[in-house]
């Protein structure tokens, strides 16, 4: 078992910098997440602490000791790739077995032909057919094991990556968005079968993903990424009520999260169109400033149009799932959409073109400055800001 | 309806097309297992007629092999075949991995000679490779026909294109699973490229095999002969009248490659055709 750290890493390619002097740490058994849109750098972080690229700046340890100099092999951290890179002309069985045969056998046991002559050649090549089984039953392989990649389903295949990286019990297992291959369905399923596992083995998780639902449902702690920084490292909840700055409460949460454009006036209350807040702004604003507002679709309370209070709002769109509805609308400037969480019986009395006042706790809005950092009040969230921290 | 028949008039006119080269192909060939069961006599008649009125292929092929010692020319052939490919292979599969997928200074500048390497003609280095081999006291020995071949440029671009398919995903993951580099090589690379191996295998062996011109400048000893060099001895011995031994010979050292090629067809065309492509 062994933690992570990354210490300003730094990575250049061809002129462009994918990673400004990142650092991370990772604890020892944790299941971290790094998230973030394609292009953020977090696959290369990840290869960078497989060792399979060399950082420009910075250093990677594993377990305390720095390895840089060290070969992927001898880092002993396992890795599961997006396109399952298993061997196309391997069995499974041979597939799962490769890692222990490279570390098991000898250059002249490994031979073909002659290598299983070799002393003590078949004791071991004996032992590791027991330890490919025991793993191929722990994913429910067994049946499979004789058949080629090609002849196997995009689950079954990312099973038999998962057991070639667990065969040889790596302290770090690596992952490179490992579902996003498979269909929504199954990508559930497998979600729930690595959470198993890492709760089964105990070893430390490192997760890449663009995928925020796996961001939320897996980890224990989140790292989101953009532009080759590390925005925000947090447990999911955090990262979803306490965001750091605009780009990580825009990444995380679907549907968005609803932005709306706002001054604060100079009684020092916030202005949103037609709406007055009070008593919810840092000391720090000034009046006329523009800020933005961040408010989740759960945090909109639809409201008859009747009513005077809250933001007016022209429906346009309402999206039923079911348990949930979504009610997409406009402000009054007619170009601000927002979406807010309804419940069936609600949305049941609204179509298309209704007016509607959304209201919102004041506590609930997120307050973000012009260049996107987060305003924090001393009086407002002082619950949510316990959370994980 | 028009648009059909058109279909149909130019697939007719592909087809006579294709039949008509392949027949100018044929040709020689078949004249030549056709001459050599006829007797010396209709061998030389002016009419022309590809069945023999009397069947004489048995003495041509025994005096093929009893004449010549074509067997020891086919082992020679066999050996510097075997030998030459297994080198050529044993250089060019590392020399295209580190090209295809290891990043290293002067890479494009090695891979621009080993282009130019495509387009010299060995007959050109026929010279300086006799003086070497004069001075090292190689000449007429295995090694003056295996050493000139073992370096391939067409292996080493052909592997090269077919490496650069593999996914990288693939080799990160060897390189995790404990693999050296040139176990990568033998273990990864060289089994996803089968396809071009083989077909780079079937191309090195018919060029050594069928080849003439190594054997007569660097070969004095007809033990050391290989097959073309070999049935040469037939022209020398009586002038003219043992074609019919000679083209027995002839069909006899081209029967292996065709078998070869004909089990290993459809992987050899695999080879070739997917390389054009990438």
């Amino acid at each position: 078992m062994a933690n992570v750290s990354a210490t300003d890493i730094t990575k250049i390619f061809g002129g462009t910098s994918v990673l400004n002097s990142v650092s991370l740490d990772v604890r020892d058994g944790e299941f971290l997440t790094l998230v973030g849109p394609s292009g953020c750098g977090k696959s290369t972080l990840l290869r960078i602490i497989a060792g399979l690229e060399r950082q420009n700046f910075g250093s990677i340890a594993i377990d305390g000791k720095a390895v840089d100099a060290v070969r992927p092999k001898m880092r002993n951290v396992a890795m599961v790739f997006q396109s399952y890179a298993l061997y196309p002309y391997m069995t499974a069985e041979e597939n799962i077995a490769l890692p222990l045969v490279m570390r098991k056998l000898t250059a002249w046991q490994r031979l073909p032909l002659i290598g299983s002559w070799m002393p003590g050649a078949r004791a071991r090549r004996a032992e590791i057919a027991r330890e490919v089984q025991d793993v191929a039953n722990a994913l429910g392989l067994g049946p499979l094991l004789s058949r080629k990649p090609s002849q196997m389903s995009g689950g079954q295949r990312q099973r038999v990556a998962l057991g070639r990286a667990m065969v040889r019990h790596p302290d770090v297992f690596l992952m490179d968005e490992p579902l996003s291959n498979l269909d929504a369905k199954l990508r559930v399923q497998m979600r729930e079968e690595i959470t198993g596992l890492h709760r089964r083995l105990g070893a430390t998780f490192i997760y890449v993903t663009h995928d925020q639902a796996e961001a939320m449902t897996m980890s224990d702690r989140v790292a989101v990424m953009k532009s080759g920084d590390i925005l925000q490292l947090a447990s999911p909840q955090q990262v979803y009520s306490d965001p750091e700055n605009i780009e990580v409460a825009k990444f995380i949460g679907s549907p968005q999260i609803n932005l709306i454009p706002s001054i604060v006036n100079e009684k020092a209350e916030l202005e949103i169109f037609d709406m007055k807040v009070a008593g919810i702004l840092p000391a720090s604003i000034r009046p006329g400033m523009s800020v933005t507002i961040g408010l989740r679709p759960e945090a909109l309370k639809l409201a008859l149009d009747d009513s005077s209070d809250g933001l007016l709002a022209h429906v346009t769109y309402v999206e039923s799932l079911g348990s949930d509805s979504y009610i997409h609308a406009k402000l009054v400037d007619r170009t601000t959409a927002v979406i807010a969480r309804a419940t069936p019986a609600e949305a049941a009395t609204i179509g298309n073109g209704t007016r509607v006042r959304l209201r919102f706790s004041p506590k609930e809005a997120l307050i973000f400055s012009d260049n996107g950092e987060r305003l924090r009040s001393n009086n407002c969230l002082p619950i949510l800001r316990k959370v994980g921290g | 309806m028009i648009a059909a028949r058109a279909h149909h008039g130019s697939a007719a006119l592909r087809h006579v097309v294709l039949i008509a080269s392949s027949l100018f192909i044929l040709m020689p060939f078949v004249w030549m297992v056709s001459l050599s069961i006829k007797s010396p006599q209709e061998a030389f008649q002016q009419t022309i007629s590809l069945i023999p009125s009397v069947f004489y292929g048995h003495e041509n092929y025994q005096r093929a092999f009893v004449d010549v010692p074509l067997l020891r020319f086919m082992g020679n052939g066999l050996l510097i075949c075997i030998s030459v490919l297994v080198i050529q292979l044993a250089i060019a599969a590392p020399s295209a991995y580190a090209l295809a997928k290891l990043e290293f200074r002067g890479r494009d500048a090695i891979f621009a000679m080993v282009l130019v390497g495509l387009l010299i003609p060995h007959q050109v280095l026929a010279i300086p490779l006799f003086i070497l081999f004069n001075k090292i006291g190689i000449l007429n020995s295995y090694a003056s026909l295996i050493l000139p071949g073992v370096i391939s440029p067409f292996g080493i671009f052909l592997l090269r294109q077919f490496f650069k398919a593999v996914p990288d995903d693939l080799i990160h993951a060897a390189r995790l699973d404990g693999l050296s580099e040139l176990s990568i090589v033998w273990r990864i690379m060289v089994p996803s490229s089968m396809s071009a191996v083989i077909a780079f295998s079937i191309l090195s062996v018919v060029s050594r095999w069928n080849d003439l011109f190594l054997p007569l400048i660097f070969i004095q000893d007809q033990q050391l002969l290989t097959p073309p060099a070999g049935i040469m001895l037939f022209r020398s011995e009586e002038a003219g009248n043992s074609y019919g031994p000679l083209m027995a010979a002839a069909t006899l050292i081209v029967a292996p490659l065709l078998i070869a090629f004909l089990i290993a067809q459809r992987r050899f065309i695999e080879g070739l055709t997917v390389s054009g492509l990438k």
